[in-house]
């Protein structure tokens, strides 16, 4: 067992990890309730109350040579949320033009805190910190943005903000769109293609986007097929850095 | 008089007696019966809505009644003691509390507890289907013995009764 803050690895005391109570953990995180978290399984990890992340190793179970679910687990890892309420608000206002909002495209790489960032610049847009206040619509697909439980975002994102969890970000990004009358569409991580389409649907309609990208540089908007329409649809680029163990965010113009 | 008072209560003993052993068998008929019902809205619900065990069961718990009510309110608040007891562990506690229910009943939900919340939905439904033709079986066996014998209990009784009284008047 080990335990990783910042960039360093801790070994922690203790025997090795027992794959029953690997078991255990998965009954304690899905609340002895698999099926309602098969979906998720499928794809390697849970999301816990609270946005943390669990994710899980074992031998996976094929069926029509699709993942079903995974049984023998062998590892686990558990990321922790944290949300750093400010953390957008000294930024917001550089993402405007005439002090509204223009779409944002958000690119680092993984653990430079993509998602706590978003999370923050959807509050501030939200609550008007900063920003004109608009009405936000999330398409939280593993429920790590807003960690619903029991319909309550448990991590703070506006109360302007119409939360749906759980449903493909392509899908959620369309139904939010007809349902919820939103003047800024927000999704976590863009990775298929669907996504980027249903992006391009929501800004034709000309609601305001914020979406995150893994990536390390702008030169990645060129490189990565995927990535190569998003220019058109964002006007602002944030790119997020470490300097000494501090968090520095680069405003950049698109398009 | 003191005679007369102690013959009717051994008379009123014996027929109580009879009669509540044929009520025995009306009621272990009437526990399967309620538990094939929570069982089957169980099914319907996890087909439904797949919702997480906590809501499914605290929404059964209102939903049903009598030995059903009591399996999942039990199996409601073993979902507090994860930490230290498994949902099989905890729902097999609860199964082996249950009143009136024969030992077959028991074992056939205490396998489904082994199955439910640690697989798919469909998984678990199969699982309660066949918890549910176990139980079937069970309550058209005691449905029949309770025709059968439930009489003949109350007759022996009442019998047993009247014997004392004629014996000892």
């Amino acid at each position: 067992m080990t335990a990783v803050v910042g960039q360093e690895e801790i070994p922690l005391s203790g025997p090795p990890v027992a794959s029953g109570e690997l078991e255990q953990l998965l009954e304690l995180a899905s609340r002895a309730s698999v099926h309602a978290v098969l979906p998720q399984l499928r794809r390697g990890y849970l999301t816990l109350a609270g946005g943390h992340r669990l994710g899980l190793c074992g031998t996976a179970a094929l069926e029509d040579g699709e993942v079903r679910t995974l049984r023998r687990l062998s590892s686990a890892s558990l990321r922790v949320a944290r949300q750093i309420s400010g953390a957008a608000r000294s930024t917001a206002p550089r993402l405007c033009r005439n002090g509204i909002l223009e779409s944002t495209l958000i690119l680092a790489p993984p653990g430079l805190g993509k998602t706590t960032f978003l999370r923050d610049l959807i509050r501030c847009v939200s609550e008007g910190e900063g920003v004109f206040p608009l009405r936000v619509g999330l398409a939280d697909e593993r429920g790590e943005v807003a960690a619903l439980a029991q319909g309550i975002p448990q991590l703070a994102v506006g109360r302007r903000t119409d939360v749906l969890e759980g449903c493909p970000k392509a899908q959620g990004l369309l139904m939010l769109l007809r349902s919820m009358n939103p003047q800024v569409l927000a999704m976590d991580e863009i990775t298929s293609p669907e996504d980027v389409e249903a992006l391009k649907t929501a800004a034709g309609c000309g609601t305001i986007l914020l979406a995150t990208a893994h990536g390390g540089g702008r030169d990645d908007l060129q490189r990565r097929a995927l990535y190569r329409d998003l220019p058109e649809l964002f006007q602002k680029l944030v790119l997020i850095h470490t300097t000494a163990g501090r968090r520095t965010y680069q405003v950049e113009e698109l398009s | 008089m003191k005679r007369l008072l102690g013959v009717c209560m051994l008379a009123g003993c014996a027929a109580w007696t009879g009669f509540r052993a044929a009520r025995d068998l009306r009621r272990r008929e009437r526990t399967l019966g309620e538990l094939d019902q929570g069982l089957e809205l169980l099914s319907r619900e996890l087909g439904l809505s797949a919702a997480p065990m906590d809501e499914l069961l605290g929404k059964l718990a209102q939903k049903t009644t009598g030995a059903a009510r009591s399996l999942f309110h039990g199996a409601w608040k073993a979902l507090e003691k994860l930490d230290v007891q498994s949902f099989s562990q905890g729902w097999g506690i609860v199964v082996q509390n249950l009143p009136d229910l024969e030992e077959d009943a028991k074992d056939a939900l205490v396998r489904l507890g082994q199955v439910l919340g640690s697989y798919g939905g469909e998984e678990q439904r199969q699982a309660i289907d066949a918890a549910r033709r176990e139980l079937g079986l069970l309550r058209e066996r005691a449905r029949s013995e309770w025709r059968r014998m439930g009489r003949v209990y109350q007759a022996l009784g009442l019998s047993g009764g009247a014997f004392f009284l004629i014996l000892l008047l």
